[in-house]
């Protein structure tokens, strides 16, 4: 594919947490496992964050807050660690986790 | 063709004359029955190959290319109706020859005694020229329609399971051992009927590929473009309904390896049970790599819309409040996947059919590591 990947933005709580999961699956590197998307770690927390902004009026400034410092933190992780050797990529996911719990609603992580 | 004898042998002489009485109309003395002067009974039956007994359509209307035989027709005209016997078989005497056959007519009445049977041919046989050189392009271009991913689908009844064609990845899909000069042939062919359809496509390429896996994704990408062009240009639904069946296999074939792996690390959040973590990762890739496949493919999966991936379809006739959630569906197909196996009997699976969108195909989608008849379609019932 050499058109310019333009990846779908998700627009719904249910989307984010299929992204999330997708993420969970490509990290560290994100690379799609298909070689269908040109898909790198930028492209990755670009869609997430921007499908933060999406929901953002739906979870409240709070949990959107909390979200995107979630976000940060876990990229940060998945670049220490690209070759998922040092524990830090299952710290990113762990984040995850912790993400799709507050966006479900549920009490704070630990 | 019909050969009794073996399952009379415990009949008396006189009810065995007078079985034959009944079934021939003949009389015949009762020691022509003796076991000693029996002879098989051959009984000419005009769906049948005198060859070898099977079923024919011997006298004309459809026939099957290589299993129904007749006489060669053409070959009599050609001959002035004097039939020559395929190379290697013995000539026919001028005695067997049938009168009518001497003076050029056929009157197509089959003589047992007096016709080399060695003379029919199969309906339709052209003996070759030369040997036919196996080729894979017809292969490489896959079919616009489910049908040959489910055949039999058209014939089932309402409600029932037909499972799709045992390798449909493989069989429809690039040819394995793909050469360069076909992978191009079969680009070109496949440009062009995009650039029918879409006079503005235009095939973006970084060159052309060097590997196998590379000639499959680029036709791969192709026909997902040109399943594309159908649905924007023309609003034609099939094409795309099999892209995405094929990407879904393959998608979730994939994830279905990835998460397995995922749960031996530790590394998928286990909430209720193992299987359930893996099922809603499988369920999540695949929907999001879906989303954005549509996102290329310029195909617009908002609300309303005949594509729609994960959204609600609700069963307004019931109940305004009732909904189901299907992974994805193309106008009156619907896709789920998922690992368990699903049927009629599930609530989710009627709920599907009972929506407003009112689909007439489900298919569920499944590993191809879950073994055969992984991936099938469900009928919407009373059709």
């Amino acid at each position: 594919m050499s058109r310019a990947y333009d990846p779908y933005i998700p627009e719904t709580i249910g989307e984010l947490l299929d992204q999330l999961a997708s993420m969970t699956g490509s990290a560290p590197t994100f690379v799609d496992s298909l070689g269908i998307f040109p898909r790198t770690i930028d492209s990755e927390f670009f869609v997430l964050k921007e499908g933060l902004k999406v929901v953002r009026k739906k979870i409240g400034e709070e949990r959107y807050a909390q979200c995107v410092e979630m976000a940060n933190r876990m990229r940060a992780l998945f670049e220490a660690d690209p070759e998922d050797t040092n524990g830090q990529s299952q710290a990113g996911r762990e984040l995850i986790f912790d993400m799709e719990d507050v966006l479900r609603g549920k009490p704070p992580p630990r | 063709m019909v050969q009794c004898g073996a399952g009379i042998e415990l009949k008396s002489l006189a009810r065995r004359a007078f079985a034959h009485y009944l079934r021939t109309g003949q009389y015949l003395p009762e020691s022509a029955f003796a076991p000693a002067n029996m002879r098989a009974e051959v009984k000419f039956n005009p769906y049948h190959d005198p060859r070898d007994g099977r079923f024919t359509f011997a006298t004309g209307g459809g026939s099957a290319v290589g299993v129904a035989a007749r006489p060669e027709r053409r070959r009599s005209i050609q001959t002035g109706g004097v039939r020559v016997p395929p190379v290697g078989t013995p000539p026919l005497r001028s005695a067997d020859v049938p009168k009518s056959q001497a003076t050029g007519f056929d009157d197509g009445v089959f003589r047992p005694r007096r016709f080399d049977a060695s003379a029919l041919r199969p309906v339709q046989f052209e003996a070759e020229s030369r040997p036919r050189a196996r080729s894979n392009f017809d292969s490489m271009i896959r079919p616009m329609t489910l049908q040959p991913d489910f055949p039999g689908f058209a014939g089932a009844v309402g409600g029932s399971i037909v499972n799709a064609a045992d390798d449909f990845l493989e069989v429809t899909g690039p040819a394995r051992d793909a050469t360069m000069e076909l992978t191009k042939n079969a680009s070109n062919v496949l440009i062009d009927q995009i650039t029918k359809i879409d006079p503005l496509y235009r095939f973006d390429s970084l060159g052309f590929p060097q590997t196998i896996d590379g000639m499959n994704n680029q036709l791969n990408g192709l026909h997902r473009d040109r399943a594309a062009a159908f649905y924007r240009m023309r609003r034609e639904m099939r094409p795309l309904q099999v892209e995405t069946l094929h990407y879904l296999q393959s998608r979730v074939d994939k994830a279905y390896e990835e998460g397995v792996g995922l749960l031996r690390e530790g590394k998928l959040n286990v909430r209720l049970s193992p299987n359930e973590a893996l099922g809603t990762y499988i369920d999540a890739r695949s929907r999001r790599d879906l989303r954005d496949l549509y996102r290329w493919m310029q195909i617009s999966i908002e609300r309303g819309e005949p594509v729609q991936v994960n959204r609600r379809h609700y069963d307004t006739r019931e109940n305004d409040r009732a909904f189901r959630l299907p992974d994805a569906r193309i106008g009156k197909v619907a896709f789920d996947m998922t690992l368990t196996r699903k049927t009629m009997a599930d609530s989710q699976i009627k709920g599907f059919f009972n929506a407003d969108a009112e689909p007439e195909m489900v298919i569920i989608v499944r590993p191809r590591q879950l073994g055969p008849n992984h991936t099938y379609a469900i009928k919407t019932p009373g059709r």
